[in-house]
């Protein structure tokens, strides 16, 4: 059972499942729903633990894809080739590929059979494969090929960057289904989409064949329109377009850029390990707009200005679980298409002048902008959009810097961010659902009504400000020393920004954090209580605390021990920045 | 002995055509030849016998039923498109043992290969949920439906006629059978205005087209003296020297040329409906009956399809072992009709996108989608004879796609007709609440909707997937734009499509009335949406049918 096929698809049959209970049995649809939800978690929870870095075993990338590569070449041993030099000469061949360099004489192309050159081709790529950096990393592969003719493989795995993402989307699904116990219109659909979306979710965090991968990430538009769409507030029909055009739009792109990454791999193929090792030897100026299509399509999702304008308008309209998940998971899609594919595929163009500048000025963009917007919101929840906009800006920061601290203070900062932004929209959601509205100028002195809600909320907005002893802190600090540490010279010589301001722009963005989170604070929780309706409102309800208190232990946890991550991803990300790094011979 | 005998016949058959020599020609060997090469060829022509012998037997039965069983008559036409799916693989692997992969037929008049079978296989594929469709609706309830059937399998055994004709003349005569029938079948509601007026735009425009299309046969026949569609290149081009005859290379030669490409074209236009003529769609769809509306969307488009990926492979010149520095490549350097194409491509797809953002009705919005598709399917029309690699080629990935076509496209004109059979109407409006009025029919628009997108995990998403893999492939700047305006074109798509989601789910209506529909038409729906799926997750097994879809001659 612990495998990630079952991780992925389990919540899918859930679904299934659900599809034959009668739509007036609610309880027991919710049910149903959050024990599969649990069963998902707790195959995440054996994957987490099974994992190790260092040890091989537990379908280590590696051996499984060793092992396919073998079986091929047995099946080619058996037959025999007219026109070459015989069949030694082709075994001979057929080994050598075992590291994936090879060329073929005209006369061995001209000479070989369609079902060879396939199987010679898969060899290779395998080859490829095996020696990408990121491989030794990977656990629990699964290898299984689908459609042969584009070669197109159900190859899963994880490691260290995308383990966490997916326990981490694991567990909102628990929380959100559980804070969703009082949804009654359509309560059926409602729980066969959060499921199918969970699905989408986890697939894109362990798919590891192009193809494969660009259908998970399909797969999660389409319940997430159908939750803002009809669970959504009075503008969902605007909100839940725009999102689906806008991350269309980017997914398209994205498309495009896969196929051509296809097409000039003289093996023809999807295999990300394999396109890590091939790709960085296109020329560069296909490189260049490969990395354009990619970062547009990468960039929609995070969001990154000025791409980011579907998400405020979409948090606001979803209802709570489904914010949750969008600011949780989401968004860490696009984050994750960085670090897994744009950056480890391209490191060319990582490396350049232009591209550092760029992400660099964009995540200084992203950081103050997003913080600025939040500071003028006066709905809440907008509020909170926007700070995930300026949030996910340090992600591009650390990336920019290209530097170990960087790259892992921005996984880490994006595992943090989808822990306090879920609390952040969770307790935008209990405030919302006893008064009714979101307006910040007229709440005011909640503290004395709901005490036990104010504690909670506090963890959630003071990890969220970055302050030490909280996660929020750890990561934004790996960050800023990661772009600010001189072996990270890319962002401030290199690329020929001339000093270190963007750095300090962004921290400038920390102290605008600050402001718009404590004045938030300050407008909701503290001072009398401005409305005598406020005095009728119950404190925080036992559900609610179900779904606030793990992820409030989680900031603490990460707070105080951040260690327990960071040495869990260290390996992956180590590997990942190294190979990018290496282009530039240091 | 066969082969000989065919190509002698070819010979006087072509005199006899051409009319002028007519008086030189000996008809001693007559006997001798032609009539034995028909009686062979014959024996290759039973799938579309059946198809009409059916027909004719059909007509004959509603002669003698009384009109309340008329409408059972469908299961004969069932039974008729059924049938001869046998015979289409006896025949052609009774003919590939003799002559490998491809023959001729009837003396030059048409082939059978891998890529007409496909074809022709396609249209009584298709035809099954047209009939099951007819017999649902109620737009046709009431009538004498032995007349509609009749004329429906006449259609199709049209359209398998034009997947295998060779011969300007056989394609004239396919294109006419199927175009006479389709105006008939769009204007058998008699007592409706709208078809009326649907019926008689669509007469028109397709005169006219039919007209150009002939006069540009005729300046062909006058450049190569011959009316095979390969012709071209094998007049003007002497093999044994290796140069072009004399009058190949003049001006006139060429300018000829270029105009009779472009009036044949036309012709070929108006059954796919592309740019420039398209105009008929909207209105005719709207009119007719929607079991034709949906035939016409289809099967329609795709026997237009066929017969403009037979010639213009024919220009290209991926036949025979002509590659791509073949002669008639050279001659055509001229003009670049691929370039064309692509221009055609582009503009109709975008304007296909672009109308329907504003329809109200569901048939309408469908008329033009249908234009976008054709737009996407021309895609595959611009790779003709350009790649060795056969995964990627035209007619490859252009049968993948009409095969995703069909399923997505019949589906959602399935749910429409049942829409239409409870509420009256097919404008939008009709679908608010349908969600929770009629759960598993709205589902499975969606579905259906989804897969027109383009999005995974449906037919839709793999079909457009083939036809940009083929685009990308050939690694010209030209055919980047053609791939970027198709994905751009995607999300624009996604909008109208969205519109009647959202009218499902995110409205609701006063009525609350259940619409729940019958068996029959469920079942088509969920036949539908099973291939729909298939396609995608079984991908590979339908490939190995596809990508067999060669032309041989």
């Amino acid at each position: 059972m612990i495998s990630i096929t079952w991780c992925t698809f389990l919540p899918l049959l859930t679904a299934g499942v659900l599809l034959f209970i009668p739509a007036s049995q609610k309880w027991l649809i919710k049910s149903v729903a959050v024990l599969g939800a649990i069963l998902t978690f707790s195959i995440s929870i054996g994957l987490v633990r099974n994992y190790s870095d260092t040890e091989l075993g537990n379908g280590a990338a590696g051996e499984v894809l060793a092992s396919r590569q073998e079986s091929i070449i047995a099946q080619i041993k058996g037959t025999d080739y007219p026109g070459l030099d015989g069949n030694e000469r082709w075994k001979k061949d057929f080994l050598t590929l075992k590291d994936g360099k090879y060329s073929l004489t005209p006369e061995q192309e001209a000479n070989m059979s369609p079902t060879v050159r396939h199987s010679w081709e898969e060899t290779a790529e395998i080859g490829y494969a095996l020696n990408a950096g990121q491989t030794k990393h990977l656990r629990f592969t699964e290898y299984v090929p689908w459609i042969g003719t584009f070669k197109i493989n159900y190859f899963m795995a994880v490691d260290g960057l995308s383990l966490p993402l997916v326990w981490l989307t694991a567990l909102l699904g628990i929380l959100c289904l559980i804070y969703s116990w009082n949804i009654d219109k359509g309560t059926k659909g409602y729980y066969i989409l959060f499921l199918v979306l969970e699905t989408g979710l986890i697939g894109v965090f362990c798919a590891l064949d192009f193809f494969l991968f660009y259908v998970f990430w399909e797969v999660v538009l389409l319940p997430m329109y159908f939750l803002i769409g009809i669970w959504g507030g009075s503008n969902r029909l605007y909100a839940a377009i725009k999102f689906f055009i806008y991350t269309l739009v980017g997914s398209v792109l994205m498309l495009l850029a896969m196929l051509i990454m296809y097409f000039t791999a003289d093996q023809h193929t999807f295999n990300m390990l394999t396109l890590m090792e091939v790709v960085p030897a296109f020329p560069p100026a296909l490189g260049f707009w490969l990395f354009i299509l990619l970062f547009i399509g990468f960039a929609i999702k995070v969001p990154i200005f000025p791409f980011h304008t579907w998400l405020p308008d979409a948090h606001v309209e979803a209802p709570t679980a489904v914010s949750v998940v969008l600011a949780g998971i989401l968004l860490k899609m696009g984050g994750y298409g960085l670090f897994r594919i744009l950056y480890p595929m391209l490191p060319n163009e990582a490396t350049s002048k232009f591209f550092i500048a760029l992400v660099a000025a964009l995540a200084m963009i992203n950081i103050v902008y997003g913080a600025l917007c939040a500071l003028a919101q006066k709905d809440f929840k907008r509020l909170v959009a926007y700070s995930s906009v300026s949030h996910m800006g340090y992600v591009l920061l650390g990336l920019a810097a290209l530097t170990h601290a960087g790259v892992s203070g921005a996984v880490l900062q994006m595992f943090n961010h989808g822990v306090s932004s879920a609390m952040m929209f969770l307790i935008v959601g209990v405030v919302y659902d006893r008064a009714h509205h979101r307006d910040l100028t007229k709440f005011g002195g909640l503290g004395l009504q709901m005490p036990w809600y104010t504690g909670i909320a506090a963890i959630g907005f003071f990890a969220s400000l970055g302050l030490p002893g909280l996660n929020g802190f750890i990561s934004e600090t790996l960050c800023f020393i990661g772009a600010w540490n001189t072996d990270s010279s890319l962002i401030t010589t290199d690329a020929g920004l001339g000093a270190r301001w963007i750095v300090y722009v962004c921290l400038f963005g920390v102290v605008l954090g600050a402001v718009y989170i404590l004045w938030t604070i300050q407008r909701v929780f503290l001072g009398n209580i401005q409305n005598d309706e406020y005095k009728r409102f119950p404190d925080i309800s036992f559900r609610e605390v179900l779904a606030l208190a793990p992820l409030a232990f989680l900031c603490i946890l990460l707070g105080v021990y951040p260690s327990l991550l960071l040495d869990f991803m260290n390996g992956s990300l180590v590997s990942m920045t190294d190979v990018v790094r290496a282009v530039l011979g240091n | 002995m066969a082969a000989e005998a065919v190509s002698l016949a070819c010979g006087n058959l072509g005199s006899l055509l051409s009319g002028i020599p007519l008086l030189e020609v000996d008809y001693s060997g007559f006997r001798e030849t032609v009539v034995p090469a028909v009686l062979e060829s014959l024996e290759y022509f039973g799938a579309e016998l059946q198809v009409a012998v059916f027909a004719m037997v059909i007509l004959l039965l509603d002669l003698f039923l009384p009109l309340r069983l008329s409408k059972h008559l469908a299961w004969v036409a069932l039974i008729a498109c059924l049938m001869p799916l046998g015979t289409i693989g006896h025949n052609y692997e009774a003919i590939e043992q003799l002559e490998g992969r491809g023959a001729s037929l009837f003396l030059g008049m048409m082939a059978i290969d891998p890529f007409a079978n496909f074809f022709k296989s396609f249209f009584l594929l298709g035809s099954i949920p047209v009939i099951l469709l007819s017999y649902v609706s109620k737009q046709l309830q009431g009538r004498r439906m032995g007349e509609y059937y009749f004329i429906l399998l006449a259609s199709i055994f049209g359209g398998m006629l034009m997947a295998s004709a060779t011969h300007f003349l056989m394609l004239f005569l396919s294109l006419e059978l199927l175009s006479v029938c389709s105006y008939v079948l769009v204007g058998y509601l008699r007592a409706d205005r709208r078809g009326a007026e649907a019926a008689l735009k669509y007469i028109i425009y397709g005169s006219v087209a039919a007209a150009i299309m002939g006069f540009g046969f005729s300046l062909w026949y006058g450049l190569t003296g011959s009316g095979e569609i390969s012709s071209l290149a094998s007049i003007l081009w002497d093999p044994e020297s290796q140069i072009y005859s004399e009058n190949a290379l003049e001006l006139r030669t060429i300018i000829a040329a270029t105009v009779a490409l472009l009036f044949i074209f036309i012709g070929f236009a108006y059954k796919m409906s592309t740019i420039p003529m398209h105009f008929w769609a909207p209105d005719v769809y709207e009119g007719a009956p929607t079991a034709i509306t949906a035939f016409l969307s289809v099967l329609s488009k795709a026997a237009g399809f066929a017969i403009a990926i037979r010639f213009f492979s024919g220009l290209g010149g991926s036949i025979d072992g002509l590659d791509a520095s073949s002669p008639q490549v050279d001659f055509w350097g001229f003009f670049d009709w691929r370039g064309l194409l692509i221009l055609i491509a582009i503009v109709t797809m975008t304007f296909g996108n672009l109308a329907a953002l504003w329809q109200k009705n569901l048939k309408r919005l469908m008329a033009y989608s249908s234009i976008a598709h054709a737009g996407y399917l021309m895609m595959g029309l611009t790779l003709l004879g350009l790649e060795a690699d056969l995964t990627y080629t035209g007619p490859q990935t252009m049968a993948f796609y009409l095969l995703a076509y069909l399923s997505m496209n019949f589906g959602a004109f399935a749910v429409i007709i049942l829409l239409e059979n409870r509420v009256g109407s097919s404008e939008m409006e009709s679908c608010a609440g349908l969600g929770r009025r009629a759960p598993f029919i709205a589902a499975g628009l969606t579905v259906f909707l989804f897969s027109l997108i383009g999005l995974p995990p449906t037919a839709g998403f793999m079909g457009k997937f083939h036809l940009l893999m083929g685009v990308i492939k050939v690694d010209q700047m030209r055919y980047y734009i053609l791939a970027i305006a198709a994905v751009i074109n995607t999300a624009i798509s996604a909008y109208y499509y969205l519109r009647i989601v959202k009218g499902m789910y995110f409205e609701s209506s006063d009525e609350l009335e259940s619409l729940e529909s019958p068996i029959l038409g469920r079942v088509v729906v969920v036949g539908l949406l099973i291939m729909t799926f298939v396609l995608f997750l079984g991908a590979e097994g339908i490939l190995k049918t596809t990508l067999d879809v060669e032309l041989h001659l």
